[in-house]
């Protein structure tokens, strides 16, 4: 993994772990299903505005759902997707 | 003794979309005593019965100067709003062409459908925007073709005269709170044309945060059957088939009346919606079948709402118990408390509900649902929520059909 990939995971993990309700915690893995540790709608929308802002693109409308968000290893794919211009 | 009787034998005459000699002559008959103009007019407006009434009017030969000066500026705005619909019908020719030039599906919904294939009058039932069904996987392409088509996702400004792009946190809000696709808006021949895309139905509940019913699935090419292609100026525009149009529009209904949400902007529904289900029942009762229709309801499970609009159909119209008892029937959940209860589980804001004070018929004449839910409200609050809340019942958008 280059150097450029592993900080464009760390940054995206860091935005998803700040938004989390239980705050930052380094223990969550990236298989977890973020919708049971009290993620929900109302943190999604920050999250979203974060990512977008932090990586200079916008989601389609069609990309921000359920299965696109339910664990960090699915908002890191999809991010990193946009960033590489293939999604 | 009751206040305001009159008044309100009056709406609920309105709230017939053809009165029987019997019922034009108990209309007539009450415009022509001394009538609240004040109550009534608030009334009409609140339950969005204006071309009714006006259409009702023309019947009655009655000179009433009081009642002429009090119409004068509604009666303006109804043809303004005629004026309107004939523009959003166009559009909506347009639009539903490029649609289909791409291969794309859809279902239009409420307004122009119930106006022009179930009333038969554009007269009698005016509607503020487009609603149209779409897939979730097609919202992309079909917010550029609307983009194309000089569309914007936003809001009018009175004073720069133009249409302001709604911000990103508004959109996203909308889409993830709500569920729903921000309006797109143009402005054509100082009509505000709306555009509102739906990719669900109105099914009050989700399950593991997704929708309960696949619009996607629903629309695909290959389930012709669900649609129903009815004859717009000279051109076909698909529909839902009127088992599921009507399912739509009750539950377009119970969410009106029960969803906090909607309180802010309906005031806790409206005699119209009500009107608008009695006439699809009427007029396409041999097209839809209640024993599927019944299946329909169970197999989702929105017996609930479903079985409230009914029941208080029921309670306004006196003609619809050959058709609905057996409905009803069928629907009845064992513990009918929901009945006077508003709010309902959702994604954010949980399974708390609040009780009205009044009983339906007495409700929908006044304020009660806005006091209810304001006595109540506390049931709702979550901190990180209510700003969330606030922040929504602000805007000025998303206008009933």
């Amino acid at each position: 993994m280059d150097n450029n990939t592993k900080e464009v995971k760390q940054k995206i993990r860091q935005i998803i772990m700040a938004n989390l309700p239980q705050g930052n915690s380094e223990d969550v893995p990236y298989e977890a299903d973020l919708f049971s540790l009290g993620f929900s709608s109302l943190n999604a929308v920050p999250l979203v505005l974060e990512l977008e802002e932090a990586f200079k693109f916008e989601f389609d409308m069609d990309e921000i759902q359920y299965d696109n968000f339910q664990t960090i290893g699915d908002i890191i794919k999809l991010v990193s997707r946009k960033v590489s211009g293939s999604a | 003794m009751k206040e305001k009787e009159q008044e309100k034998s009056l709406i609920i005459l309105m709230a017939y979309s053809v009165l029987s000699p019997r019922q034009r002559s108990e209309f007539c008959a009450l415009l022509a005593g001394e009538l609240d103009y004040d109550y009534l007019l608030k009334q009409i407006k609140r339950h969005k019965l204006l071309p009714l009434f006006i259409n009702h009017l023309k019947s009655c030969e009655i000179e009433n100067s009081s009642l002429e000066v009090c119409l004068k500026e509604e009666q303006a705005e109804y043809e303004k709003r005629l004026n309107c619909c004939r523009i959003l019908d166009l559009e909506l020719c347009q639009i539903t062409k490029l649609f289909a030039e791409r291969d794309i599906s859809y279902a239009v919904l409420k307004g122009p459908i119930l106006a022009h294939d179930i009333y038969d009058s554009l007269d009698k039932r005016t509607y503020n925007d487009l609603d149209i069904l779409v897939k979730k996987s097609d919202i992309n392409v079909v917010s550029n073709i609307l983009e194309e088509q000089g569309y914007i996702q936003g809001d009018w400004d009175n004073e720069k005269e133009e249409i302001i792009p709604a911000p990103r946190e508004m959109l996203l809000t909308f889409n993830l709170l709500m569920h729903e696709i921000y309006d797109f808006k143009k402005m054509i021949d100082q009509c505000l044309v709306s555009i509102d895309l739906h990719k669900e139905l109105h099914v009050p509940y989700r399950k593991n945060g997704q929708p309960v019913f696949n619009v996607d699935a629903f629309l695909n090419s290959s389930c012709w059957p669900n649609l129903e292609n009815i004859k717009f100026y000279g051109e076909q525009i698909s529909t839902l088939k009127w088992n599921y149009f009507l399912l739509q529009l009750c539950l377009h209904a119970y969410i009106d009346e029960v969803s906090p949400f909607n309180y802010i902007k309906t005031n806790g529904g409206n005699l119209r919606a009500y009107c608008d289900i009695r006439e699809l029942i009427l007029s396409k009762r041999s097209s839809i079948n209640f024993y599927q229709f019944i299946d329909l309801v169970e197999e989702i499970k929105v017996n609930e709402p479903i079985y409230y609009i009914l029941a208080n159909l029921f309670e306004i119209y006196d003609d619809m118990e050959e058709i609905l008892a057996s409905v009803l029937f069928r629907l009845r959940p064992n513990n009918l408390a929901f009945m006077n209860e508003f709010g309902y589980s959702m994604e954010v804001l949980g399974e708390q509900r609040g009780r009205y004070s009044k009983p339906f018929m007495e409700r929908i004449f006044d304020n009660s649902p806005q006091e209810d839910f304001e006595r109540q409200k506390h049931l709702f609050r979550r901190s990180p929520l209510q700003s969330q809340l606030e922040f929504l019942g602000s805007t000025e958008t998303k206008k009933d059909s």
